[in-house]
């Protein structure tokens, strides 16, 4: 009896020490949950849901629910990403704040380009975005990752409508960002439904005929614990997601003025 | 008593070093090079905008043949020539023409120099002790004319070359030899082969060809005959200065057209490498020792240029521009590192590299690192701006320059006008343009993303002026669930055409266009347009996708 508790002590010992070192290497749930660095994405019927706001130093996803998707998907994106880029330059310590933003050759063949004209419609500056036009999706990755080791870039955009990176990729993305404590976006078409990744958050953008977007937070790392953070163990959370449950959040109309605007005049009658 | 024997005959060579001197003449490099599409076989000439009216600048050679010259005015020549082709002069974009191919002669020779007396058309190489490496003379020429057939500045461009053993005769044989074939003088023949030429083979001036003519000296020879003091009572001492030159007797210097940048780092190998990490551990060295130099001069390198010889004497440039000045080496070697990942595919190194060199051809002054207790303020911001550039280069070493962009608005209401992208390296338009542009009442109705082209879509309107009632795009069939416009923007009365669908010319013509803002049945926006007024311009307008809303 003695004995074996003396060979239990340093077990236990050991497996503690492990799970010190897991942690110091991995994004600790307390961490995701202490709630400093999240944001207000600026929609109240969302902002109800994530009380803990939306964190600065982690990978999200952004995927659009049907095939013709992306655009309001990127929009949505692009939303995050001026207001990240705002809080960034409150708090001041890089002066000027660049958001970048690159897209696949797939992107430029479905979408276009970012026409300056209307950047500020987004809330972004046409002179402190940088736009990698039609690059490799290996080269976009490499781009996001070189972005977060720059202390101007305020937030990264990456857009790919075809293919979603692989898990290795994303966890070495959602890594960077958290070394590196700064956000960055990942907006994938909706041929990217599904697929496995290290993002802390997975959003799927729908667009509603006469209203808003439908936006419905499917994933969120973490998620159940933030119901109780007590109750998550880090080998809970270190296997896999917690599924956040999944419904549809819709956003009023008067809450979206960045790609909703008011502006059609007439609707047919159906 | 019988003779010596043949290795103490005193008529040896002697075995000072040679010089060897190539003369390049192009007769027609202004209408040759010119970008401006025309019938190379018909009369077509250059004209400048002089006092007094259009004046012909250069003329090809079935114009000079047909008895146009430069110098007549425009007039003139159409009277001569009614069906001449005529384009403006652009004397910048012969002359950087001229340069680049200076620099492509530089796999010949180290040493191109610029022709003081045909600046505009004619180059002067000194060849002295290159020829062996193409196996002779002749075949160094026919590799030149060959090669520069081949290039971008050379293809269809009239060219006389001479190879002579002082600049002078080289210079006279190549414009006054006849013909375009290539001459050759062997060492020591210089004199016979220029007597026959003209006295303008001598490179004299207007005034002094004046007075040949009317002594009635045509040939360089009938000029040689004179007693030197004879002609330098009447004419000065130019004419015995030029002639001593072409015979030899006189020396004369070439100033080297690209003068050797002034930092460089030169790397030659004993044995050559094939394998691009050894090359790169090599180029991480001269990084090195090219920041070193930059360094004690105080100075940052704004373009880096690499350039890698192989074995067989092929070359491979690699330029890296950089945004902001730079002298830090680990930087450069960074930037070079991704340089070479780009290159994987493209990079052979043949037989092996021999060569490497590094330069800095443009470099601007280094501004010392701020010290961020003298400047509280703005030392904290200039830290940044650095780290910005640095990361601006890496993209563009990356991906290239293309990819890395900055998207602009300009005053213009055409849509496709009033944006562009434009390289991160050039600076961004002032603040008050860019709230200009976001104050202008149409931008707020503009897409988000701008497709590329508009794409041709086929539609279903209720009535021909009306919006579109169903619409199909890209194979997938759009209903439409609300619509606002039209939006008429209309052409540019003072440009030629508003440029439509690319695959049809036939829209050249100026046509007006209704925007709407469409939505479908899924909640999808797109901006589209109706190209042409239905009754007035067309009618059977088409239809363009130009946009989608987020």
């Amino acid at each position: 009896m003695q004995a074996k508790t003396a060979q239990e002590t340093p077990r236990k010992a050991q497996i503690a020490r492990l799970r010190q070192m897991m942690q110091a290497h991995d994004m600790r749930p307390e961490d995701a949950l202490s709630g400093a660095a999240g944001m207000a994405i600026g929609f109240d019927a969302i902002d109800a849901d994530l009380p803990q706001g939306l964190a600065g130093d982690a990978l999200h996803e952004v995927v659009a629910a049907r095939p013709g998707d992306f655009p309001a998907a990127l929009g949505f994106a692009w939303h995050l990403a001026a207001r990240f880029t705002t809080q960034f330059a409150e708090q001041g310590a890089a002066g000027e704040a660049h958001v970048l933003y690159g897209q696949t050759h797939g992107g430029v063949r479905d979408i276009g380009q970012p026409y300056a004209p209307a950047l500020h419609q987004a809330g972004l500056s046409p002179t402190r975005l940088i736009y990698l036009d039609g690059v490799a999706p290996d080269d976009l990755l490499w781009a996001g990752e070189t972005a977060l080791a720059c202390p101007s870039i305020g937030c990264t955009v990456l857009a790919n409508p075809d293919s979603a990176p692989s898990f290795t990729a994303s966890r070495r993305l959602s890594m960077a960002a958290a070394n590196a404590a700064r956000p960055i976006l990942l907006v994938l078409g909706a041929a990217a439904q599904g697929a496995a990744s290290a993002a802390t958050t997975r959003w799927h953008i729908c667009a509603l005929p006469k209203q808003g977007w439908q936006v419905q937070l499917l994933r969120q790392k973490y998620g159940v614990a933030s119901c109780s953070p007590a109750s998550c163990s880090p080998a809970k959370a270190a296997r896999g997601w917690a599924v956040y449950p999944a419904r549809p959040v819709c956003a009023p109309q008067h809450n979206i003025p960045l790609a909703r605007p008011h502006h059609l005049l007439h609707a047919r009658q159906a | 008593m019988s003779a010596p024997p043949a290795h103490l005959t005193p008529d040896l060579p002697p075995p000072s070093f040679e010089r060897r001197y190539l003369a390049l003449w192009f007769p027609y490099w202004h209408t040759d090079a010119s970008m401006v599409a025309h019938e190379r076989a018909q009369p077509f000439v250059l004209v400048t905008q002089q006092q007094g009216g259009q004046r012909l600048a250069a003329a090809n050679a079935a114009a000079q043949a047909a008895g146009l010259a430069a110098g007549m005015t425009l007039a003139d020549a159409r009277a001569l020539v009614p069906c001449v082709q005529t384009a403006m002069l652009d004397a910048a974009a012969s002359a950087r023409r001229l340069r680049r191919c200076a620099a492509s002669l530089q796999s010949f020779t180290p040493w191109v120099g610029e022709d003081r007396f045909a600046p505009q058309d004619g180059l002067m190489l000194d060849v002295s002790g290159c020829a062996h490496l193409f196996g002779g003379e002749r075949k160094m020429l026919a590799e030149m004319r060959a090669r520069f057939a081949r290039s971008n500045q050379g293809a269809g461009v009239g060219l006389s070359m001479a190879l002579a053993g002082t600049p002078g005769a080289a210079w006279g044989l190549a414009h006054y030899g006849g013909g375009q074939g290539d001459i050759i003088v062997p060492p020591g023949h210089e004199a016979e082969a220029v007597l026959e030429l003209p006295v303008a083979a001598l490179r004299l001036e207007a005034a002094q060809l004046d007075l040949c003519r009317r002594l009635g000296l045509v040939r360089i020879a009938d000029l040689a005959r004179f007693p030197r003091h004879e002609i330098t009572r009447r004419f000065g001492a130019l004419p015995i200065l030029r002639m001593e030159q072409a015979f030899g007797q006189a020396g004369e210097s070439v100033n080297p057209y690209l003068p050797p940048p002034r930092f460089q780092a030169i790397r030659n190998l004993a044995q050559s490498v094939t394998q691009i990490e050894a090359v790169q551990l090599l180029v991480d060295a001269l990084c090195t020792t090219l920041a070193a130099q930059l360094h004690e001069a105080g100075r940052g390198a704004q373009a880096l240029d690499l350039l890698l010889t192989r074995s067989d004497n092929a070359r491979l440039r690699l330029h890296v521009p950089l945004a902001h000045p730079s002298a830090d080496a680990a930087h450069m070697a960074r930037l070079f590192a991704e340089r070479f990942a780009r290159l994987q595919s493209g990079f052979d190194a043949g037989f092996g590299i021999e060569t490497l060199v590094l330069m800095a051809q443009r470099h601007a002054p280094l501004a010392p690192p701020q010290d961020a207790l003298a400047l509280q303020g703005r030392g904290r911001k200039s830290v940044p701006v650095a780290a910005l550039a640095r990361f601006a280069d890496r993209l563009v070493s990356r991906l290239g320059a293309r990819a890395v962009v900055r998207p602009v608005s300009w005053p213009s209401h055409i849509p496709e006008r009033a944006a562009s992208l434009q390289s991160l390296t050039i600076a961004p338009p002032d603040k008050q343009d860019e709230a200009a542009a976001n104050d202008s009442p149409a931008s707020a109705t503009r897409p988000l993303f701008l497709l590329c082209a508009p794409e041709p879509i086929e539609v279903i309107a209720e009535i021909p002026e009306g919006a579109p009632f169903r619409f199909r795009w890209r194979r997938v069939l759009h209903e439409v669930v609300a619509a606002q416009g039209p939006e008429r923007i209309g052409a540019e009365w003072w440009r030629q055409a508003m440029s439509a669908s690319p695959d049809d010319t036939a829209h050249n013509i100026a046509g007006t266009r209704d925007y709407f803002r469409i939505e479908d049945a899924n909640g999808h926006r797109f901006w589209l347009y109706r190209d042409g007024l239905y009754g007035r311009e067309t009618l059977s307008p088409r239809w363009f996708m130009h946009g989608v809303f987020p």
